[in-house]
C-alpha cells in the first residue's frame, strides 16, 4: 500500500513537472486540542514543508509569522497576500483517544475576496493518522493535499500577472497600461493583462467629457477599475486686455467635441490701461485713456489640435458692432457709430492650459472696418492721439494690423 | 512614450514662454494701442446726412504740422474749389491757401502772424467773387495779429491771384492812444440781407485820466458788397463796460440791421462767461443775455447768434433764447453765402479730415457742406 501511494505521489511529482511555473507557498499549523498539545509540532510541520516542497510547481515554502504566535485565524493570509505568496495552506490538528484528525485548507491568495472581504478556501480536506505518533507523517499522508494544491495550482494564471477588469462607457480610450492607448469596446467591458504587483498612472478620455485620472495599485491576480466620466465643461470665461491696455469680458462655448468654439462678449473702451511716453503737448500723460465707445460682438473660432492638448493654436472670426457714447453739454448720446458701424477681427491665437480649468491665451489679429470712410477713420485715428498704427486704407474700408490681445480663460 | 512624454512638456514650456514673452512684449509695445475713434468725427457723419455736400478738396500732400488743429474756409462761392487752411492759435495765425485745379489738389503761398492775440477765437472770412474782383484781387480778411509795444495791427487782407497769396499788414493799425497797454480782445463778422459786411473789434486796456480802470474801446466797419476794401478807420469807439476784464479770443459783432453789438466772452479772474446785447449804440449800459450757456461765435444774416461748441453748435435768438442745439461735432460753420438764383441764404460748414503718415507726412483733405440757413433751426435733435 505504501508502495502505490509513493508511486501515486511520484507520478503527481511527475505531472506536475511539466508546469514551469514555480508558485510560492505559505503554510500555517494550529495544534487544536489540548489533547493534540502533545504532538511534535516541528515535525509535522517539517514533513508538510517536505511534501510541499517536492512538487514542482512550487519553488518556495514558507511558514506563516504568525503560526509561532498567536495569531488569529487569517492573518497568514494577510501575510501571504501581503508578501505576493499564490497560495496558503492551513493546517489543523486534533487528537482523540484513536488517533489524529487532520483537516487542510488551501487558499488561493489572488483570488478576489467575497462579499464580505473574506478570501473563502479554493479547497479542503481532512485525514487521519492513526495512533500517536512519535514524529511527524510520512510524505505520503499529505497525498490528497498535495493533490488539491496541484490542481489549484495548475489553474492559476502566469506567475507576476493579474488581470485588469476595467468598467467604462464604450469608446473610452484608456492610456498609461499599455503601449498604446485600449479603447473599450461596444459592451463596455475591457480586459487587460498586466505585471502583478505593480501600479500604474492611468487617462482615460471620451468625446464629449472630461479627461480623468488615476493611480491604480494591482497586488492580486485580478482587478478592477471602474470610470465614470463628468460632462465636458463645454462653457467658459475669458477676458483680456485689447491692445494691451483695454480689459474686455467674452463667454465661449465649445461646439464639435472641442475643435470649435463660439463666443459672445463686450470690448469696452470706456477705461484703459496707458504707457504712452510723454512728448512736448503732454508732458505728464495720464495712466488711464477713456474714450466712449463699446463694442458688443460674437465669434467663432477653430482649433488646430484637440481639446487635450495643453497647447492649442486657433484660428477666429469676430464681428462686432461699434456702439458712441458721448456726451455733449445737452444730451447723452448712444448710437451706432456712423464712421465705421461694423468691426470685423480675425486672429491667430495660442492658448495654453497649465493646469486645471484655467489657461493662458494670446492673439494676434487685425481690425477691418468695411463700410467706412478710410480717410475719415485715419483722422480719427489721429484725433484719438493714436498717430500712425499699421494700417491699410481704401475709399470704402479701413484695416488696422498687428493689434495684440492676450488674458485668460476659465471653464465654468 | 517618454519621448512623446518630453517632447509634449518641452512643447508646454515653450509655449508657456512665448506666451509670456509675447505678451510682456505686445503689453509693452502696443501699450499705445488706442482705438480709432473720434465723437466729433461720428457727430459730423450723423449730421452731414442732413446737409447738402457741395465740395470736396483733396486728398494733397500735407505735413502734421499744417494740418494739426485746422480748418478751411472755401471761398464764398456756391461750389467752391479754393479757399483758406486756417491755423490758429494763440502763439500764431496762419493762413494758406488751398485750392482744386484738374492737375488736383494743392496747398499755395500762406501768410502767418507770429502773434496773435485772439488765439483760437481770431476771425477769418473770404469774400464773394464780386468782392474779390478788385485789383488786387482781395480773397479774404483775418482779424486776428497784433503786434505789442505800441501799435497793433487789426484787419489783414488775403489776396492774390488763383494760387498765389499774400497779405497786406497791417492794413489798420492802432496807436496806444487813448488807451495804455492795448490789447485786442474781441472780434466778429457780420454780413447783412444786402451781403454788406461788417467787421468788428474790441480793444482793451486802462483809461487815460484813470489807468486803473478797465476799459474797452472798439470799431465796427461796414464794407459794402460791390466795393473795393477801403482804407479803414483807426478811430476806437467807447463803450459803457461794467463787466469783468475779458479773456483775449472773445466775440463781439455788430448787426447792422438791428443796429444791436453783441459782445460775449469769458472773465479773465474766473473763467465765467459775460454776454450781453448793447441796442441801439455803444453807450447805453447792455442787457446781459443769461440764456446763453456758451461763448456766441458767429453772427447770421437773420440775427441768429451761433455758439459753436467741440462737439455741438448752439443757435440763439437775439433775446439769448436758444433755438436748437446742432450736434455738428468736427463740421465746423464758417460763413453764410447768397444764392441769387434761389434768393436763398446757406450757411457752409466744412471739415478738415487727416491722415497722417509714418513720418510726419499725410493727406489733408476738406469737405464742404451747405444747407438754407432758414432750415438751421429745424436740424436740431
Amino acid at each position: 500500500m505504501r508502495r502505490i501511494a509513493f508511486l501515486a505521489l511520484a507520478a503527481l511529482v511527475l505531472t506536475a513537472g511539466a508546469a514551469q511555473e514555480s508558485r510560492r507557498v505559505l503554510t500555517w499549523l494550529e495544534i487544536a486540542s489540548p489533547a493534540a498539545a502533545k504532538l511534535d509540532r516541528e515535525a509535522w510541520a517539517a514533513s508538510l514543508d517536505a511534501a510541499l516542497a517536492s512538487s514542482s510547481r512550487i519553488g518556495a515554502v514558507r511558514r506563516a509569522a504568525s503560526a509561532s504566535s498567536a495569531g488569529a485565524e487569517g492573518d497568514y493570509i494577510e501575510e501571504a497576500a501581503r508578501l505576493g505568496f499564490d497560495l496558503a495552506v492551513a493546517l489543523r490538528l486534533e487528537q482523540d483517544d484513536t488517533g489524529i484528525q487532520v483537516s487542510w485548507a488551501l487558499y488561493d491568495i489572488g483570488a478576489p475576496a467575497g462579499p464580505e472581504a473574506e478570501l473563502r478556501a479554493a479547497a479542503e480536506g481532512s485525514s487521519r493518522a492513526e495512533g500517536p505518533a512519535a514524529g511527524g507523517p510520512p510524505p505520503t499522508f499529505w497525498l490528497g493535499l498535495l493533490g488539491a494544491a496541484d490542481k489549484l495550482l495548475s489553474e492559476l494564471p502566469p506567475a507576476g500577472t493579474a488581470v485588469l477588469k476595467i468598467e467604462a462607457p464604450a469608446g473610452t480610450k484608456i492610456g498609461g497600461f499599455s503601449k498604446k492607448p485600449a479603447v473599450v469596446p461596444e459592451s463596455g467591458e475591457l480586459e487587460l493583462r498586466l505585471r502583478s504587483p505593480s501600479s500604474y498612472s492611468w487617462r482615460a478620455s471620451l468625446a464629449g467629457y472630461e479627461d480623468e485620472t488615476g493611480l491604480l495599485s494591482v497586488s492580486g491576480r485580478e482587478a478592477r477599475l471602474s470610470i465614470a466620466f463628468a460632462p465636458r465643461l463645454e462653457r467658459s470665461l475669458e477676458s483680456g486686455l485689447v491692445g494691451g491696455a483695454f480689459p474686455d469680458l467674452w463667454f465661449s462655448w465649445r461646439l464639435a467635441e472641442g475643435r470649435l468654439f463660439a463666443r459672445a462678449g463686450l470690448i469696452q473702451y470706456l477705461w484703459g490701461m496707458s504707457l504712452r511716453d510723454s512728448d512736448e503737448s503732454d508732458e505728464t500723460p495720464s495712466l488711464f485713456v477713456s474714450f466712449g465707445l463699446v463694442e458688443p460682438g460674437a465669434g467663432i473660432g477653430f482649433y488646430a489640435s484637440p481639446p487635450d492638448d495643453p497647447v492649442r493654436f486657433y484660428a477666429a472670426l469676430d464681428a462686432a458692432l461699434r456702439v458712441d457714447l458721448i456726451s455733449d453739454s445737452t444730451a447723452f448720446i448712444i448710437m451706432v457709430d456712423p464712421v465705421a458701424p461694423l468691426e470685423l477681427k480675425p486672429a491667430f491665437g495660442l492658448e495654453w492650459a497649465p493646469a486645471g480649468r484655467f489657461s493662458l491665451f494670446f492673439e494676434l489679429g487685425s481690425s477691418i472696418f468695411p463700410f467706412s470712410d478710410g480717410i475719415l477713420m485715419a483722422s480719427e485715428r489721429a484725433s484719438s492721439g493714436s498717430g500712425s498704427w499699421p494700417h491699410i486704407m481704401g475709399d470704402n474700408c479701413y484695416t488696422e494690423l498687428f493689434i495684440m490681445r492676450f488674458g485668460a480663460r476659465c471653464q465654468l | 512614450m517618454k519621448r512623446r512624454k518630453r517632447t509634449g512638456a518641452a512643447l508646454a514650456a515653450l509655449a508657456a514662454i512665448t506666451i509670456l514673452g509675447i505678451a510682456g512684449t505686445a503689453g509693452l509695445a502696443s501699450a499705445c494701442y488706442l482705438p480709432s475713434y473720434d465723437p466729433a468725427a461720428s457727430l459730423s457723419v450723423a449730421f452731414e446726412k442732413k446737409l447738402e455736400k457741395v465740395g470736396s478738396i483733396g486728398p494733397v500732400d500735407a505735413s502734421e504740422d499744417e494740418a494739426s488743429n485746422a480748418y478751411f474756409i472755401p471761398h464764398r462761392a456756391a461750389a467752391p474749389t479754393d479757399g483758406y487752411l486756417i491755423q490758429a492759435s494763440s502763439g500764431s495765425f496762419r493762413a494758406r491757401y488751398l485750392y482744386s485745379s484738374t492737375a488736383g489738389a494743392t496747398l499755395g503761398d500762406y501768410v502767418y502772424g507770429s502773434t496773435n492775440a485772439l488765439g483760437t477765437g481770431a476771425a477769418a472770412v473770404s469774400l464773394s467773387e464780386t468782392e474779390a474782383s478788385a485789383s488786387p484781387i482781395v480773397r479774404g480778411l483775418y482779424l486776428a495779429t497784433e503786434w505789442s509795444g505800441t501799435s497793433g495791427s487789426i484787419l489783414g487782407i488775403l489776396y492774390g491771384a488763383s494760387g498765389a497769396l499774400s497779405s497786406s499788414q497791417p492794413v489798420s493799425s492802432v496807436s496806444n492812444q487813448p488807451l495804455y497797454f492795448p490789447s485786442l480782445v474781441a472780434a466778429g463778422y457780420y454780413q447783412d440781407s444786402s451781403e454788406n459786411h461788417f467787421y468788428s473789434y474790441l480793444f482793451s486796456g486802462y483809461g487815460d485820466s484813470a489807468r486803473s480802470a478797465y476799459e474797452l474801446r472798439g470799431a465796427s466797419y461796414m464794407v459794402s458788397n460791390s466795393a473795393s476794401f477801403p482804407a479803414i478807420s483807426t478811430s476806437l469807439l467807447s463803450l459803457t463796460y461794467s463787466g469783468p476784464a475779458l479773456r483775449p479770443g472773445a466775440f463781439f459783432a455788430y448787426e447792422g440791421t438791428s443796429m444791436n453789438y453783441y459782445l460775449s466772452g469769458r472773465s479773465a479772474a474766473d473763467g465765467s462767461l459775460y454776454t450781453v446785447k448793447y441796442e441801439s449804440g455803444l453807450s447805453a449800459a447792455p442787457t446781459i443775455l443769461s440764456g446763453v450757456t456758451e461763448q456766441l461765435t458767429d453772427l447770421l444774416s437773420d440775427g441768429t447768434l451761433l455758439a459753436r461748441g467741440s462737439l455741438t453748435t448752439s443757435l440763439y435768438n437775439s433775446s439769448g433764447t436758444k433755438l436748437a442745439t446742432l450736434r455738428t461735432g468736427s463740421l465746423r460753420f464758417v460763413h453764410e453765402c447768397y444764392d441769387s438764383a434761389s434768393a436763398t441764404w446757406y450757411s457752409y460748414f466744412t471739415r478738415s479730415l487727416y491722415e497722417p503718415g509714418m513720418e510726419g507726412d499725410g493727406k489733408l483733405r476738406v469737405e464742404v457742406y451747405r444747407c438754407p440757413t432758414a432750415e438751421l433751426e429745424s436740424l436740431g435733435g
